[in-house]
């Protein structure tokens, strides 16, 4: 079940009704919304919600082995070491088996083994990625002794809780757990919000980054090579703010749904093609991820208390397992690489600078910075390494920039612009928008909001292409 | 990790300067999340009420002014009986509201959208990819 769709609005309508009537109860609500978090996660695949409720099990269990061998360091770093094995082996499986499977046979073939393996074809859980982070943040949390453990249905619940589900922000149990613990109060402020991320997340999504997909990028990145270096200049350009538009339209919509429903989800993007160097790039990209990699991942590599030696270790293997973390392939691995090197680069760089050198001017930095980027998504976006190359040497190469079959539209540069503008509003434009909402009378809201879809409605492509960050 | 399971202190590459540098311009740098506003100088009371009458209002515009959207999701619905009974219902919502005119604005609106999307910076009457029809050759 996608966001914007008519089948996803019935069923919010439905649940926004349930969930606020049953609001004497707090358990029965709780049982509504987890059940409705199932029907949703069941709309793509039935079989994987078993698999959602076994790794909310799973992870519940481990934290309350973990809080019984209190006193037992040992035993209490045994089952931490079981939970986190547990949660890599179902990740493994679904995400990374084919892969490594294939490497094998590539390596086998090699070293003169002739013989095909027999590999399984391995269907992904949509969001696989998502669940498995947030049930290990739950139990190294319990472990570190930062977070209550929670309550069966409340643990449960924090892994399948729909907004969040598929494509996140990794929510974690010390944010979301205490808010499950009696019934959310509805104010008009979290419900202006709430309306706002909603029909501004639609426009994002509906209207940008689906013309950008499917009128430039896809056709530009499935053939690189029939192109000429305008058109994959612009595509290069327009998946930036493609993946930019599609994945904070798909956090903004989420945030808006949970606030509807009276929860509060944390900040995952603030204008991040404004960073001025790739630290600062990770600050606003992806927030709730990189604090995820930066709190388990990171920090348990060692960080920055062993080192300069070993924080270039720390950041370099943070970030390769960050590519990888998005997908079984070595565009993936490059592009964590490029990050990883460029962060460390960055690090010596501050390190070793001579203090007379003047520091790079702001507008210089923040070019620089998004240009590193784009490199990046180049390879994030192409299917193959092979199709990678070609994109790039068709850009370098010196060949014709303008192709007989010119894809770029007028519309198309428009869009690409308006998505880098939307980096230099206010950063709070939109909690300020909610300010004023909030203050107005609600059957004018309503109407309002009703309009703005449907102007949204009118403007996007036929049908609804799933969200980029869906298949992590 | 820690070994006596303490708070990590220090801070990834990525966020270290972050609360340092941030500026606390205004109420909302301190927000845990987007939807947190400073509280208002009055209070508004009744928030669920007062969201209720808005999404419902919402739902009714749409409801009103984008039928042909309802029309064809309704056959986008797997084929059985219980869906040919909504088919019927949005077509009959379809014929009522466009005899009222409610249909022509979002029919135009997307007409005006399509023609943007059709501009080119070069005479080319070549159709895009996404657009091509199945019987092209």
């Amino acid at each position: 079940m996608l966001f914007p769709t008519l089948t996803f609005g019935i069923f919010f309508l439905l649940l926004y009704a349930g969930a606020w009537l049953l609001r004497g109860s707090n358990e029965w609500r709780k049982i509504l919304l987890l059940v409705a978090s199932w029907i949703f996660y069941g709309w793509w695949d039935t079989r994987f919600v078993l698999l959602l409720i076994v790794s909310g099990l799973l992870n519940w269990g481990i934290a309350r082995l973990i809080l019984a061998a209190d006193g037992a360091p040992r035993l209490r770093k045994a089952w931490l070491g079981l939970g986190v094995a547990a949660n890599l082996a179902i990740l493994g499986f679904f995400k990374y088996y084919g892969f490594f499977m294939v490497q094998l046979e590539e390596m086998l073939h090699l070293l003169g083994w002739q013989r095909d393996l027999a590999i399984m074809q391995v269907v992904l859980p949509v969001g696989i990625s998502f669940f498995t982070f947030q049930g290990m943040s739950y139990i190294i949390d319990v472990y570190r002794r930062q977070t209550a453990p929670a309550a069966l249905l409340d643990m449960t619940l924090l892994m399948s809780f729909f907004p969040h589900l598929v494509a996140g922000p990794i929510v974690r149990a010390s944010h979301l757990v205490p808010q499950f613990e009696r019934v959310p109060k509805l104010t008009r402020g979290m419900a202006a919000m709430g309306i706002s991320l909603i029909v501004w997340g639609l426009f994002k999504k509906a209207v940008i980054a689906s013309e950008l997909a499917t009128g430039l990028v896809d056709p530009v990145f499935f053939d690189p090579s029939a192109h000429g270096s305008l058109d994959l200049i612009a595509a290069a350009y327009g998946y930036a703010v493609q993946i930019y538009c599609d994945f904070s339209a798909y956090s903004d919509m989420a945030m808006g749904i949970a606030a509807l429903l009276g929860y509060r989800f944390p900040h995952n993007f603030n204008q991040p093609y404004r960073a001025a160097s790739l630290q600062d790039f990770w600050r606003r990209w992806h927030i709730s991820l990189s604090s995820w990699l930066r709190d388990y991942l990171y920090v348990s590599l060692g960080g920055s208390r062993h080192g300069l030696r070993r924080l270039c270790f720390s950041l370099t293997a943070t970030m390769l397992l960050g590519g990888l973390w998005h997908g079984a392939s070595w565009n993936f691995v490059i592009w964590g690489a490029l990050h990883g090197s460029v962060l460390v680069a960055e690090r010596l760089w501050r390190e070793y600078k001579p203090r007379t050198w003047p520091p790079l001017p702001l507008w210089a930095g923040i070019f620089v910075t998004f240009h590193i980027v784009l490199l990046g998504w180049i390879f994030f976006r192409a299917a193959t390494f092979d199709t990678a190359t070609a994109f790039l040497s068709g850009i370098f190469g010196g060949g014709s920039p303008v192709s007989p079959t010119l894809v770029l539209t007028p519309m198309l540069l428009g869009l690409i612009l308006l998505g880098m503008l939307f980096h230099f509003m206010p950063r709070f434009a939109i909690q300020r928008v909610g300010m004023r909402v909030r203050a107005l009378p609600a059957p004018l809201i309503g109407a309002g909001a009703g309009l703005l879809i449907l102007v949204v409605d009118a403007m996007r492509p036929e049908g609804v292409a799933p969200f980029i960050y869906y298949q992590f | 990790m820690p070994r006596d399971g303490s708070a990590p202190t220090e801070e990834f590459e990525g966020q270290e300067t972050e609360r340092k540098r941030r500026p606390e311009q205004d109420g909302f740098a301190h927000s845990l999340s987007p939807v947190d506003l400073p509280e208002p100088s009055a209070p508004l009371p009744h928030g669920l009420r007062w969201t209720t009458t808005a999404i419902a209002c919402a739902s009714l515009v749409l409801a009103l002014l984008n039928a042909p959207a309802v029309r064809s999701w309704s056959y986008q619905l797997p084929p059985s009986t219980a869906s040919a009974r909504v088919v019927s219902g949005a077509e009959a919502w379809y014929g009522i509201v466009g005899r009222a005119g409610l249909n022509r604005p979002v029919e135009a609106m997307h007409g005006w959208w399509q023609a943007a999307r059709d501009m080119r910076f070069h005479d080319d009457a070549r159709t895009r990819p996404d657009q091509a029809s199945p019987d092209a050759g």
